[in-house]
């Protein structure tokens, strides 16, 4: 059959932006340490990271054993900090989730859910939040119910119920999206407390389309073709079944967040990422730094000097030079 | 080289039900992340696996029919059709590695 009878390409989807020396993927202390070098040392910075309180320092309550921080102070405003000091230096960050890379090619390409993002450098530093156990259903109807993206599937849920399950600001920002759409959206949190900013928070609570069940968590999803039912469980151990066209999951866990590598890195045979003393991969230019490493002492300072080294070796192998340079900040007066 | 076709609700039937040859059908949308990341993969099989297979694409912004025949709820929902049937289906993006695997399988009658 002649192709060309019908409207022919498909290059439409190829929104490429802009080339960057380093794309960072993830922005907690690994990251946006290693963005504060990068940008400082003159590279085109890119951080792409899907919410404040996604990962590890974003949730943690109170920090008071890194270095120079005195005052009480909760993670998140750690990593806001981090952050503001990275953006200062030129760094730049867009709020998106990487679902998909392309390592094997010179010039490196990130594919987040809402952009593509091409570098000749690449940082992965996601850290280890991620979800080993699926709930039950979870996979089976996956596509037939089940989404991780509300920017890539809301549109099937118009005036539908769904539920969204999840605790974080990337759980509350789609379960936000999807009330553009959908009839009901029934919000589940593990925990009574959501991990994030709490005007976020008052917007989810407020919303007329919202209904909020803390301390509830998501146990089975139940359908025999497409999701028709969710059963989730109370804190005081009563069960609710909630009827729903659509499940849309947000949970996090202990293991590294590595999906989007899709066995393009090697791992160890305990499946972790195996990397040199500064910090690269078994792909040259790829590097990996923070909580993403399982070898690696789970401590913000740590993380934030493994971004250091990572992005002082990049800086290196730019710039053609045999050794690191010394960040000393004489240089720069 | 063969490329990539898009089709409509009313083309469905004639360019993947009726096809001689076994197609693979991309249900897709332009503000869809995932299914940016897998455009550039369709592309290369189109041309790759020119006159083995035909890669089709539906735009569910534009043309839902399809879609909710086949239950199409996330996209990209890449469907693998044989003679009509539906042999094998794909939900989310994948690596190039892995979206060729599952297209040899199908070739070979693996699926
Ligand atoms: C409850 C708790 C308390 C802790 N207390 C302390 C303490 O007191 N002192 C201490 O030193 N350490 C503490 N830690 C450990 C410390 O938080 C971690 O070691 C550190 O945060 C790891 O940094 P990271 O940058 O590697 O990962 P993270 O802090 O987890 O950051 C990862 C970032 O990646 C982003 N991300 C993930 N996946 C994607 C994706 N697909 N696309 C885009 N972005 C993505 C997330 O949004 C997040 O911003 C604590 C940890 C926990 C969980």
């Amino acid at each position: 059959m002649e192709d060309n009878q019908i409207k022919n390409n498909s290059n439409e989807s190829q929104k490429a932006s802009a080339n960057y020396d380093v794309v960072i993927i993830g922005g907690g202390p690994a990251g946006s340490t290693a963005a504060i070098y990068a940008a400082r040392s003159g590279l085109k910075t890119l951080v792409v990271d899907k919410g404040l309180t996604s990962g590890a320092l974003g949730i943690t309550s109170k920090i008071v054993n890194y270095p120079g921080i005195v005052e009480e102070i909760s993670g998140a405003q750690l990593v806001e900090k981090m952050r503001e000091q990275a953006k200062l230096f030129g760094a730049e960050y867009i709020s998106d989730k990487v679902i998909g890379v392309d390592l094997q090619s010179e010039t490196k390409s990130i594919f987040g859910n809402g952009g593509v993002y091409n570098s000749r450098f690449v940082i992965i530093s996601t850290g280890s939040m991620g979800r080993g156990v699926r709930i039950q259903g979870e996979d089976r109807l996956l596509g037939h119910g089940v989404s991780y993206c509300a920017t890539c599937d809301a549109a099937f849920y118009r005036n539908k119920d769904v539920v969204v399950a999840g605790n974080t600001d990337e759980a509350i920002e789609e379960a936000l999206f999807l009330t553009k759409y959908a009839n009901q959206v029934y919000f589940l949190s593990q925990t009574e407390r959501l991990a994030a900013p709490q005007e976020l928070v008052e917007t989810l609570k407020n919303h007329p389309k919202v209904i909020l069940y803390a301390g509830t968590k998501l146990k089975e999803i139940i359908g025999e073709n497409r999701v028709e039912a969710v059963l989730a469980v109370q804190s005081d151990q009563h069960e609710v079944l909630l009827s729903v066209s659509g499940a849309f999951v947000y949970l996090q866990g202990g293991r590294p967040v590595t999906d989007f590598i899709q066995g393009q890195l090697e791992v160890s045979q305990s499946g972790c990422l195996i990397v040199d003393s500064s910090f690269q991969t078994s792909i040259p230019g790829v590097y990996a730094i923070g909580d993403v490493l399982c070898t690696h002492v789970k401590q913000v300072v740590v993380s934030a000097a493994e971004g250091a080294i990572a992005a002082m070796a990049i800086e290196k192998e730019i710039n053609g030079r045999s050794r690191m340079m010394v960040d000393w900040s004489e240089k720069k007066q | 080289m063969n490329s990539v076709i898009h089709v409509n609700d009313d083309q469905f039937e004639e360019v993947v039900l009726k096809a001689e040859l076994p197609v693979l059908v991309d249900f897709w949308a332009p503000w869809c992340g995932p299914c940016r990341m897998v455009a550039p993969l369709l592309d290369k099989i189109a041309s790759e696996y020119s006159g083995k297979i035909i890669v089709a694409k539906v735009n569910t912004d534009e043309n839902s029919q399809w879609a909710v025949n086949y239950r199409v709820q996330g996209i990209p929902t890449m469907l693998f059709i044989s003679k009509g049937q539906v042999v094998k289906t794909q939900v989310g993006a994948l690596s190039e590695s892995g979206l060729k695997n599952l297209v040899n399988d199908f070739l070979a009658g693996k699926n």
